[in-house]
C-alpha cells in the first residue's frame, strides 16, 4: 500500500513538474526547433521573400558562398579583429586586474568604475566613438597639435583595428573581472614558494601567473571568437561595413543579403557557413591556447 | 613606506585607467548639452543649451520619448516572463526532477552556447507568418524563456536544501506555494541578477528589433536611434545623436550603479560557467 | 492527504489561469498591431522638403475630397527607400501608394507582381496629356505596353563649379578631363584644404547615378552602360573615365575624407554630388556663393558641337494595392494631383526639383518661377537631355558589386582602372545572367 502512494506521489509530482516545463517544451519547438529546421531547409532554396514560390536548388548556395570573395574578405576581417582585440583586453584587462589585486582599499570602486563601459549599448557607444574619431572630432583635434592624423574609420588598413579598440573599451572592465577571479584563485603559497625559491617578480609573473589565467585566457578567446562574427551593431553604425568592405562582418553580410537584396536562401546559408566557421576556430583557438595546467 | 608609496602610484595610474575608461561617457554627457558648433572641439563647453534635447523629444516621427517607453516595454516584460517561467521550469527539472531531468539540463546548457545567427532568418520568417512584424510581441515573443536564465535558476536551487522543501510539503503547500512563497524570496539575489541582465540585454538590443519593427510608433531607442543616425536627414546632427545616446545609456547607468553587487555577482557567475 | 489533492488541484488551476492571462496579456500587446485600416496608405518621402509639398497638397484634396480618405505619412527611413519599402512589402506592411519609385525598382516589383498598372485605368491618356507627360512616360516607364510609374521630378544631374574661383584663375568651366587637370595644376594644395573635384568615394549604390552613370551617358551620347543581358561599361569610354577618377584620387585632386558642403566652403572648385534640391538650402546658408551649372565632362576627343547627355534623378508614384474600392480612390487622385499645373508649381516652390514635363521651360505657368530661380532654369534647359537609367530590375545589386570591384579600388588605389573594369564586367555579367 505504501509502495502505490509513493509511486503515485512520484508520478503526481512528475506530472507537476511537466505542466510546469511545459511552457518551456513549448518555447523551445515553437522558437527554437521549429526555426532551425526551417533554416537550415531555406538555405537549400532561392527565395526573395516578396513571391510565393521558392525554387530548389540544393547546394547551390552553399557553393555560391564558398566562392564568394567576400567570404574570404570576412574571414581576414575577423581574425585581424580577433588578434587586435584579444591583444588589448589582455593588456589592459589583465593590467587593470593585476593592479586591483594589489590594493588594500577601494578594489570595489574601481571595479564597478571599470566597468561601467560593459554596460553601455552597443548603438549608443558607436555614436559616441562615430563623432569622437571622426576626421575632424575631438581625438584628431587633440592629436592635430603633434602634427599627426589618423583615419581611425576612413583607412581601410586599420578600420578593424578601430573597431576592435572601441569594442576593447566596452570589455576592458569585464574580463578584467574575470582575470580577477582566476587571480585569486590561485593560492598565495605558490607565490610565496617561489619567492623562497629566489624568483624575482617577472619570473614569478610569467611562470605562476600566466599559466595559471590559462583558462581565463582561454575563455576570452573563445568569446572573441564569438564576437568578431556575430559583429553588427559597431560595424553598421560607425562605418557601414567599409571602407572598401575592411569591416564587414558575417552579421552585416547576412543582413544586407537578406533585408536589402531579398536573398532569403542565400541569407540562410550564410547563417549555417557562419556558425561552422566559428566553431572551427574556436576550436582551432582552444586547441592552440588551451593548456593543462596542473597547480 | 615604501609599500605605501607603490601603492599610491597604482591608484594613481588606476585613476588614469578610470578616467580614460569614463572619458567617453562624461564627453558624451557633456557634450549632449553643448551647442553644436564646440561638439568637435571643446571637451568643457563655454554654455549649456537643451536645444539637442527639445529636438529630438520633439519630432514629429521620432520622438525619443516614445523609444524610451518602448524600450522600457520590451524590457520589462521579458523580465517578468523569463522569471516566471524559469523558475517553473528550473524547479521542475532540478527538484521535482522529472523523468529525463538531466538531459534536459543538459539541453539547456547546449541552447545557451548554440549560435544565435541561425535563428535570424527563420524566426524573422516566423513572426511574419504570425503578423508579428512591427509589433512588442514580434519584438519579445522569442525572449519570454531564457536557457540562461533556467540554468541559473537550476543552479541556484542545488543550493537550496531538500528538508525546507519537504517540511513545506508536510505543512500543506502545494508545489506552486512552495515556488512562490519560498522558493522566490530565498533566490532574491539570483532573482534580481536574472531580472537586471534581462533587462540589460533586452533593452540594449538593436538588430532583432530593427528587423521586426519599423514603426516609429513602437520601436525602442536603440532603433530609433540607430536610425536617425545613419539617415540622410539627420546624419549631421551630432548634437541630438549623442543626446540620443546619452538617453540611452542613462537608465541602465543607474540601474547599474543602484544595483552594483548583483552585476559583479552575476559577472562573475556567468565566468565560472565556462 | 484527500487534503493534499485538493490543494494541488486549485494550485494547478491558479497556475493555468496565471499562465493564460500572462499570454492574454501578451497577445493584446502585441496583436494590437493587426488593425485593418480601410483608407488608402501613402507613402512618401522621408525628405521634409517633399513633406511640406505633401502636406499642402493634401491640405487641398481634404477640403475639395472629404470623402475620399488617403492616410499620407513619409516612409519610414532605412539604408534606401527601396530597401524599406521591399522589406515592408516582404512583411505585410507595406503601403498602397508610394513615391520614390524609379524605373528599375519599379521593374523589380512588377517582376513580383506588386504593381498596378495605370493603363488599365480610364483616362490614362489623358492624364498624361493634362500633364504634358505623354513622350516621357511613353519613352522610359513602360514595360510592353503597361505602365506602372507616374514620373514625380526628372533632376538632370550636373555639376556645380564656383564662378569665383574660375574667374580668380581666369579659366573657363571645364569641360573635358583634360581641362580639370589644367585647372587642378593651377589650384589644388591639399595641404591647405584645397582641392579640385569633389567625388564622391563612399559606396551608396545610387551615388554612382551621378558620377560614373552620368559620365557615361554624356561620353557616349547617351547609350546605356547595361541591359539586361550584358553590361557595356568596359569599353574605351568607361576606361577613359574611370582612368580621370584614378588621377583625381592618386594626384590628390579629389579628397578621400568627407567635407560637408565642400564647393559651398570653397575646398574643392566643383562636383556633381549636388542637384536642384540643394539650391534653396545653398541660397539660406551660403547667400554669397556664386556658382555656375554645368553638364557632365566629356573626354578630350568630344566634338564640340555634340549635345552633351547627363543622367536624370527621376522617380515616380507606383500603386500598389490590389484592393478594387482603394484602386478607385487613388486613381481620382492621381487625374486630381496630376491635372492641375499650379500643384507642379507648388512642387517648384517646396522642393526646387523639376517635375517630369515637357513644357517645364515653354509653360507661363513656371515662368515666374524659373525667373526667379535662374540656376534652377539652368537646369531645366538640360531637360532634353537627361536620360533615366536603364530598366532594370537588379539595380542596386548591379551598382553594389561596381562599387566593390571598381569604385572603391580605384578611390583607395588598390586596382588599376583596366583590371577593375575588367572584373566588374565579369562580376556583373554574372549577376544579370542568374
Amino acid at each position: 500500500m505504501r509502495k502505490i502512494i509513493k509511486v503515485n506521489r512520484q508520478l503526481q509530482k512528475n506530472i507537476i513538474g511537466y505542466i510546469f516545463s511545459t511552457p518551456y517544451f513549448l518555447f523551445t519547438i515553437a522558437i527554437w526547433l521549429y526555426p532551425f529546421i526551417w533554416g537550415l531547409i531555406i538555405s537549400f532554396k532561392r527565395w526573395n521573400l516578396i513571391s510565393p514560390t521558392s525554387t530548389w536548388v540544393g547546394l547551390g548556395n552553399y557553393l555560391e558562398v564558398l566562392q564568394d570573395p567576400i567570404l574570404w574578405v570576412i574571414i581576414r576581417n575577423s581574425v585581424y579583429f580577433m588578434i587586435v582585440f584579444v591583444g588589448l583586453t589582455t593588456i589592459t584587462s589583465l593590467g587593470v586586474a593585476l593592479l586591483i589585486n594589489q590594493i588594500p582599499k577601494f578594489k570595489s570602486f574601481f571595479v564597478i568604475g571599470f566597468l561601467l563601459s560593459f554596460v553601455s549599448s552597443g548603438v549608443a557607444y558607436s555614436v559616441v566613438f562615430n563623432i569622437l574619431f571622426a576626421s575632424d572630432g575631438l581625438i584628431n583635434n587633440i592629436l592635430n597639435i603633434f602634427g599627426v592624423k589618423v583615419g581611425w574609420f576612413t583607412n581601410p588598413s586599420i578600420a578593424m583595428a578601430s573597431i576592435a579598440l572601441v569594442v576593447s573599451w566596452k570589455f576592458t572592465g569585464y574580463y578584467a573581472l574575470f582575470f580577477l577571479s582566476g587571480l585569486n584563485n590561485i593560492p598565495k603559497a605558490i607565490y610565496e614558494a617561489a619567492r623562497i625559491d629566489g624568483a624575482n617578480p617577472w619570473q614569478s609573473f610569467f611562470k605562476i601567473t600566466v599559466p595559471l589565467l590559462n583558462p581565463t585566457f582561454v575563455m576570452i578567446i573563445v568569446f572573441a571568437t564569438i564576437t568578431s562574427f556575430n559583429l553588427f551593431a559597431e560595424p553598421y553604425m560607425i562605418t557601414g561595413g567599409g571602407p572598401m568592405n575592411a569591416t564587414k562582418t558575417m552579421m552585416l553580410e547576412i543582413y544586407n543579403r537578406v533585408f536589402e537584396f531579398l536573398q532569403v536562401g542565400y541569407g540562410s546559408t550564410l547563417a549555417i557557413v557562419s556558425a561552422i566557421i566559428t566553431f572551427i576556430f574556436v576550436c582551432i583557438f582552444k586547441k592552440l591556447v588551451e593548456r593543462d595546467v596542473y597547480v | 613606506m615604501f609599500k605605501s608609496k607603490k601603492n599610491l602610484i597604482i591608484y594613481i595610474v588606476l585613476s588614469i585607467g578610470l578616467f580614460f575608461t569614463s572619458f567617453p561617457y562624461l564627453w558624451m554627457v557633456l557634450s549632449s548639452f553643448k551647442v553644436s558648433a564646440e561638439i568637435v572641439t571643446r571637451f568643457i563647453p563655454t554654455k549649456l543649451t537643451f536645444d539637442n534635447y527639445i529636438f529630438v523629444f520633439s519630432g514629429q516621427q521620432r520622438n525619443f520619448l516614445v523609444g524610451l517607453l518602448n524600450s522600457f516595454i520590451i524590457s520589462i516584460i521579458p523580465v517578468i516572463s523569463t522569471i516566471f517561467f524559469s523558475l517553473l521550469t528550473a524547479y521542475a527539472f532540478r527538484r521535482i526532477k522529472i523523468w529525463g531531468y538531466r538531459f534536459f539540463e543538459n539541453f539547456v546548457i547546449y541552447q545557451i552556447l548554440f549560435p544565435q545567427v541561425l535563428f535570424l532568418v527563420p524566426l524573422f520568417l516566423v513572426m511574419r507568418n504570425l503578423g508579428q512584424v512591427n509589433t512588442y510581441g514580434g519584438m519579445t515573443i522569442r525572449y519570454l524563456i531564457s536557457p540562461w536564465a533556467i540554468f541559473i535558476y537550476s543552479q541556484f536551487f542545488k543550493t537550496v536544501p531538500e528538508a525546507l522543501l519537504e517540511s513545506a510539503r508536510i505543512d500543506g503547500a502545494s508545489e506552486l506555494q512552495i515556488i512562490f512563497r519560498i522558493m522566490l524570496p530565498l533566490s532574491a539575489t539570483t532573482t534580481a541578477i536574472v531580472a537586471l541582465f534581462t533587462f540589460m540585454a533586452r533593452w540594449s538590443e538593436f538588430l532583432w528589433p530593427m528587423i521586426i519593427c519599423k514603426d516609429y510608433a513602437k520601436m525602442p531607442l536603440t532603433v530609433l536611434l540607430a536610425l536617425f543616425t545613419k539617415g540622410d536627414l539627420f546624419g549631421a546632427y551630432f548634437g541630438p545623436q549623442i543626446a540620443g545616446a546619452t538617453l540611452l545609456s542613462l537608465p541602465i547607468i543607474i540601474l547599474f550603479i543602484v544595483f552594483r553587487k548583483y552585476f559583479e555577482k552575476g559577472i562573475t557567475f556567468t565566468g565560472l560557467k565556462g | 492527504m484527500c487534503v493534499d489533492l485538493k490543494n494541488k488541484k486549485r494550485s494547478i488551476k491558479m497556475f493555468k489561469k496565471t499562465v493564460v492571462c500572462l499570454l492574454m496579456l501578451m497577445m493584446l500587446l502585441g496583436f494590437a498591431g493587426i488593425t485593418q485600416a480601410k483608407s488608402v496608405e501613402f507613402w512618401v518621402g522621408a525628405d521634409p522638403r517633399e513633406t511640406a509639398f505633401w502636406t499642402r497638397i493634401f491640405t487641398e484634396w481634404d477640403e475639395t475630397h472629404p470623402d475620399l480618405k488617403i492616410d499620407w505619412r513619409p516612409a519610414p527611413t532605412g539604408k534606401s527607400g527601396e530597401e524599406v519599402l521591399l522589406t515592408a512589402i516582404a512583411t505585410g506592411t507595406g503601403p498602397d501608394l508610394s513615391t520614390g519609385i524609379f524605373a528599375g525598382f519599379a521593374f523589380q516589383l512588377m517582376e513580383n507582381d506588386i504593381l498596378v498598372p495605370f493603363n488599365k485605368f480610364e483616362g490614362f491618356e489623358e492624364l498624361l496629356e493634362a500633364r504634358s507627360m505623354t513622350n516621357i512616360v511613353k519613352k522610359a516607364w513602360g514595360y510592353k505596353g503597361d505602365y506602372y510609374v507616374l514620373p514625380m521630378y526628372t533632376n538632370p544631374i550636373a555639376f556645380w563649379w564656383n564662378k569665383d574661383v574660375l574667374d580668380e584663375l581666369g579659366i573657363d568651366v571645364p569641360r573635358t578631363y583634360s581641362d580639370v587637370l589644367k585647372l587642378a595644376a593651377l589650384y589644388n594644395d591639399p595641404k591647405s584644404g584645397k582641392y579640385t573635384l569633389y567625388t564622391r568615394f563612399t559606396p551608396s549604390w545610387w551615388h554612382r547615378w551621378q558620377d560614373f552613370c552620368a559620365h557615361y551617358y554624356a561620353a557616349t551620347g547617351g547609350k546605356p552602360y547595361w541591359d539586361d543581358q550584358k553590361v557595356y561599361f568596359n569599353d574605351e569610354n568607361g576606361l577613359k573615365y574611370m582612368e580621370f577618377i584614378n588621377t583625381m584620387f592618386r594626384k590628390e585632386y579629389s579628397p578621400l575624407e568627407d567635407i560637408q558642403d565642400a564647393i559651398q566652403k570653397g575646398n574643392v572648385i566643383g562636383g556633381i554630388n549636388k542637384g536642384p534640391w540643394s539650391i534653396k538650402p545653398t541660397r539660406e546658408k551660403y547667400p554669397d556663393f556664386n556658382y555656375v551649372i554645368a553638364p557632365p565632362l566629356v573626354p578630350d576627343s568630344f566634338p564640340l558641337d555634340k549635345p552633351i547627355y547627363t543622367f536624370a534623378d527621376t522617380k515616380g508614384i507606383s500603386m500598389l494595392t490590389k484592393d478594387m474600392e482603394k484602386q478607385e480612390v487613388i486613381w481620382e487622385f492621381l487625374k486630381w494631383l496630376f491635372s492641375d499645373s499650379k500643384h507642379d508649381v507648388i512642387w517648384l516652390e517646396e522642393t526646387t526639383m523639376l517635375p517630369s514635363r515637357e513644357d517645364v521651360t515653354t509653360n507661363p505657368v513656371f515662368s515666374d518661377f524659373l525667373g526667379n530661380h535662374p540656376k534652377l532654369a539652368e537646369y531645366a534647359k538640360l531637360l532634353p537631355y537627361a536620360i533615366p537609367p536603364p530598366l532594370n530590375a537588379k539595380t542596386a545589386e548591379l551598382q553594389t558589386a561596381f562599387n566593390e570591384l571598381v569604385w572603391e579600388p580605384i578611390a583607395y588605389g588598390k586596382k588599376s582602372p583596366k583590371e577593375a573594369l575588367a572584373d566588374a564586367e565579369v562580376a556583373l555579367n554574372k549577376i544579370l545572367q542568374r
